[in-house]
């Protein structure tokens, strides 16, 4: 928004574009209607010309410079040989190519990661973060855990005075709170026999 | 084999395309015999040295024809050539700068003895004061421009020394037509501040 109000900065954009010849018709005619009417960017876009000027020209100063036959024979052994060397070890490379898993490791980092390394650079350092957060929240709550614990000889001595005082307050609870034994089932003759002494 | 410019004419571009993506070296040297002297210039203007322009263009041309199956006509083919060339210039700074002694290589980065790199390299037909004026000009801006970031210089060398359109920048760049204006307009922005900066450069613009 700020970018649209703001009229020089974005024909400015446009003079440092026209001083590259890579403004398009419209937004020159554009640029010219504003240049008639803006002094400031007038002066900034004749900088900029004179700025531009000697890197266009720049094939002016080295007009003069060629490649001897004898450079480019040289030249064009050095690409004979690259290619025998090439023509050699495209057997072996194409099979390595196609089998090895480090290959495709490399290929889906090159097409998909490596395109978009921000994103994933950005990502990763959330992630990072939160492990980092996570990770010292954890050491606190374990360490005040182990700070606020009681030992087990104080658990002891609490439950012996809990006992010790249902005892005291209800005498007959406390016997008759004591837990039924567990049901063992016992052979017929004994039951028969335990009814006859009976 | 019809060529008669710089560029590659039309009829003789598809069938020596077609052989050089076969795998034939001799098609491949005839496909690029005619951008030979263009790529020449470039890495002399990029070097200021003709030696060093003529290895990197070998190792150019060693490294295109390596890499020729990748390449998928989305943009010219001296474009593509180009966009190799600057990769394997910015490689070679790169491979000087890592050693402590390289006096091969030295004069890739000194840019205080440019005088004496050019002097291999054939002035153009000026008289000697303008011939003069216009090589510290350039040279001037060649240093500005080794000073911008290597998206911003790429884009520069890319349009003012290969002429490249924009589509085909975008191509090779791997970007957008518009991402790529943003860039032009950035990397002029910054050339014209460094511009003021330099005493010598401000009032030599009409060279």
């Amino acid at each position: 928004m700020k970018w649209f109000l703001n009229c020089c900065e974005r024909h400015r954009r446009s003079i440092c574009i026209l001083a590259g010849s890579a403004l398009s018709e419209p937004e020159m005619n554009e640029l010219r209607v504003h240049l008639a009417n803006c002094a400031d960017c007038r002066k900034y876009h004749d900088e900029m010309v004179s700025l531009a000027k000697p890197l266009a020209d720049w094939e002016t100063n080295f007009a003069r410079v060629e490649p001897s036959p004898e450079t480019q024979i040289r030249w064009a052994k050095a690409i004979q040989v690259a290619a025998d060397v090439n023509r050699r070890e495209q057997p072996v490379r194409e099979w390595t190519f196609t089998v090895t898993l480090a290959n495709v490791v490399r290929l889906s980092f090159l097409e998909l990661i490596w395109p978009c390394r921000r994103i994933w650079g950005g990502l990763a350092a959330v992630w990072i973060l939160i492990l980092v957060a996570n990770v010292s929240m954890q050491d606190r709550s374990q360490a005040t855990m182990a700070k606020t614990a009681p030992s087990a000889e104080m658990i002891m001595t609490w439950r012996q005075q809990e006992r010790l005082l249902a005892e005291l307050m209800n005498p007959n609870e406390s016997r008759a709170a004591v837990p039924p034994k567990p049901f063992s089932p016992r052979p017929s003759s004994e039951r028969h026999f335990e009814t006859l002494t009976t | 084999m019809v060529i008669t410019d710089d560029r590659l004419t039309p009829p003789a571009a598809p069938e020596l395309l077609a052989r050089a993506r076969a795998g034939d070296a001799d098609g491949f040297c005839l496909l690029i015999e005619p951008l030979q002297a263009r790529l020449l210039r470039q890495a002399a203007a990029l070097t200021g040295d003709l030696n060093l322009a003529e290895d990197i263009v070998s190792e150019t041309l060693i490294e295109a024809w390596k890499s020729f199956p990748r390449y998928n006509e989305s943009c010219q083919l001296s474009t593509w050539l180009y966009a190799i060339l600057l990769h394997r210039y910015q490689k070679s700074v790169r491979r000087a700068r890592s050693r402590p002694i390289a006096l091969a290589w030295l004069s890739l980065f000194e840019t205080r003895d440019l005088s004496q790199k050019q002097e291999n390299i054939p002035a153009p037909e000026l008289s000697p004061a303008e011939a003069t004026a216009r090589n510290e000009t350039f040279t001037q801006l060649r240093q500005c421009i080794e000073r911008l970031s290597k998206k911003h210089a790429r884009v520069i060398l890319l349009r003012f020394f290969e002429d490249a359109p924009l589509p085909d920048m975008a191509a090779v760049l791997g970007c957008s037509v518009g991402t790529v204006k943003s860039r032009l307009h950035h990397a002029l922005e910054k050339l014209r501040k460094m511009k003021m900066n330099l005493p010598d450069l401000k009032g030599d613009t009409q060279v």
